[in-house]
């Protein structure tokens, strides 16, 4: 075979490999960022982060976002209190919820989750059919006056702020507008997910309602239910 | 010997194993395995959203209503159609990703697990091919410019064994295999390069031969894996020129760095036979095996060199 044919034939290989490293920097990207995003969450979820500093606006990192409903901080994982979260894991709940995380729930195919490792904290396995809330996980050692009262002093910074959450069926970006400290409005932004945002409607609505990102779940979008309480998530982090 | 983590799990309508051999000695790096490996099935999950026929709310079936339209997508399916595309035009249309609405005809319209038949509604106007099909890549933009239906299936398969290598390349010796498609990273739980047989095309206990590979994919394409419902004698590998099943080879197996490449390779050689099949993959420095009908083996030369023809053996990977 001439050489030459081999060099110019070799085309085929070189769109093939640089094709798989496009496609894996796409969604390692955008999952690795999304690692992160988590992991800090989950470090902010962390009871012993939650002090009861009085209004440090730049420490509001303390403001335990996934407590708001500081009532069910204490409560077993099967708590059904409306607004708290669900985190499923298959390893018994001392595990440490820092960075590393831990597995969702093993070799089921169906039920496999989410693309990092720290979501899988994040993103819990398919929610039983009726649980359309969430429920915290062991977070007993937070105190729920101290959290209570944290809540209460939880003050935003007047403005309309955007956060992107992420979901292996596409972004949402929320959008969120604080008046005078509190959360005046909230709404999906964009909706770039392949399925109708349409599923998630009710949310925007809960956000206000509940003054946190603490939104239901929504069985049959679960995927772009998590997409949009992160993308609040961070936006709630740009208010403070 | 080291010991291995294996998870099994049923994806894109095949039963897909991943197996990490060692990096188990202790609780974390038994726990970094199994996350490697759940990252690894979560592409496979993510490329079925993107590149599915069978989903009606996949990024493709969307792409696939929009005629004459020049549709934003993802990187992801970008890349899988534009790979695909390049094969067409080297097999000068032997390989088609346009062959979809063929497919449908056939039978081959039913979603593996759920067993829902899934077809896009989309009019068969006959005479489409792969120069139907325009891409910008500036825009990043898909154009179909006549109704048709995109089938990635090799490509697909092949792309997710390729980004589930690259997750568990940190544990540098691993297998995947997706349904007889297998990538096979660093060396065996005996510390040997992976030994691989190539299936018998009609004798499924049976091997034609075996070989040792580290670092490389190897896929097969057969028309014994599914067989049409409607026509008996149709298999699923469409001849996209003749617009009927392939009838040059009975199996076809390419070794590649990508299993993407593999893959699609190995269907095109298997729709071209032995020797525009074999023609094809020399000039894309790949080595491969054709199997004729009447059961002849034609390989390249490199094939020749490190592929031991058999014996009976039994087993897929070891």
């Amino acid at each position: 075979m001439n050489p030459k044919d081999r060099i110019i034939g070799s085309k085929l290989v070189v769109l093939g490999s640089a094709a798989v490293m496009t496609v894996y920097s796409a969604g390692y990207f955008r999952t690795r960022s999304a690692a992160q995003q988590f992991a800090v969450e989950d470090a902010q979820r962390r009871p012993a982060v939650a002090t009861a500093s009085v209004g440090t606006a730049p420490n509001a990192k303390a403001l335990p976002i996934a407590n708001a409903s500081a009532s069910a901080s204490a409560q077993p994982a099967s708590a059904r209190e409306p607004g708290a979260r669900s985190i499923e894991t298959s390893k018994p709940s001392n595990a440490p919820l820092a960075a590393q995380s831990t597995p969702s729930a093993p070799t089921n195919a169906t039920a496999t989750t989410a693309t990092t490792v720290v979501a899988a904290i994040a993103t819990p396995p398919v929610a039983p059919p009726t649980d359309t809330s969430r429920t915290t996980a062991a977070s007993s050692a937070a105190d729920s006056s101290a959290e209570q009262k944290e809540m209460a002093r939880a003050q935003y910074t007047d403005g309309t702020f955007t956060g992107w959450g992420t979901s292996r069926h596409g972004d949402i970006q929320a959008s969120v507008e604080i008046r005078n400290g509190r959360i005046a409005s909230a709404s999906i932004s964009e909706c770039l997910t392949r399925y109708s945002c349409s599923w998630i409607s009710a949310l925007p609505g809960q956000v206000v309602s509940r003054q946190s990102a603490e939104v239901d779940y929504v069985s049959g979008a679960t995927q772009s239910s998590n997409a949009f309480y992160y993308a609040v998530v961070e936006a709630l982090h740009k208010a403070k | 010997m080291s010991d291995s983590y294996i998870h099994t799990a049923g994806l894109m309508g095949t039963v897909v194993t991943f197996q990490v051999v060692g990096h188990g000695a202790d609780d974390r790096e038994r726990l970094e395995r199994e996350e490697g490996v759940e990252r690894a099935v979560e592409w496979f999950h993510t490329i079925t959203d993107h590149c599915s026929r069978f989903d009606s709310r996949s990024e493709l079936a969307r792409l696939s209503t929009q005629i004459g339209v020049a549709v934003p997508v993802t990187a992801m399916l970008f890349e899988a159609v534009r790979f695909a595309l390049a094969v067409a035009e080297e097999s000068d249309g032997a390989f088609d990703p346009t062959v979809g609405l063929r497919m449908e005809a056939e039978g081959f319209d039913t979603e593996f697990r759920s067993g829902n038949i899934v077809r896009l509604g989309i009019k068969d106007v006959g005479g489409v091919s792969y120069r139907d099909v325009f891409l910008d890549d500036d825009e990043r933009t898909i154009t179909l410019r006549r109704p048709l239906v995109l089938d990635l299936g090799a490509v697909a398969k092949g792309l997710a064994i390729d980004m589930a290598a690259r997750e568990l390349q940190t544990f540098e010796n691993f297998a995947i295999d997706a349904g007889g498609d297998l990538y096979l990273g660093g060396c065996n739980a005996d510390g040997q390069p992976w030994s691989v047989g190539i299936r018998h095309p009609r004798d499924e206990h049976e091997m034609l031969g075996a070989l040792h590979v580290s670092g490389v994919a190897v896929c097969t394409s057969g028309d014994y894996a599914r067989r049409s419902p409607i026509h008996d004698d149709d298999h699923h590998i469409v001849d996209a020129r003749s617009g009927k099943s392939a009838t040059a080879s009975v199996s076809a197996t390419v070794v590649a760095s990508s299993a993407m490449v593999a893959d699609a390779l190995a269907t095109a050689a298997f729709v071209l036979g032995p020797a525009d099949g074999i023609r094809l993959l020399e000039r894309h420095g790949l080595d491969g095996l054709i199997v004729t009908p009447a059961l002849e083996q034609f390989t390249t030369p490199g094939m020749r060199r490190d592929y031991h023809s058999s014996g009976v053996t039994t087993g897929g990977v070891s």
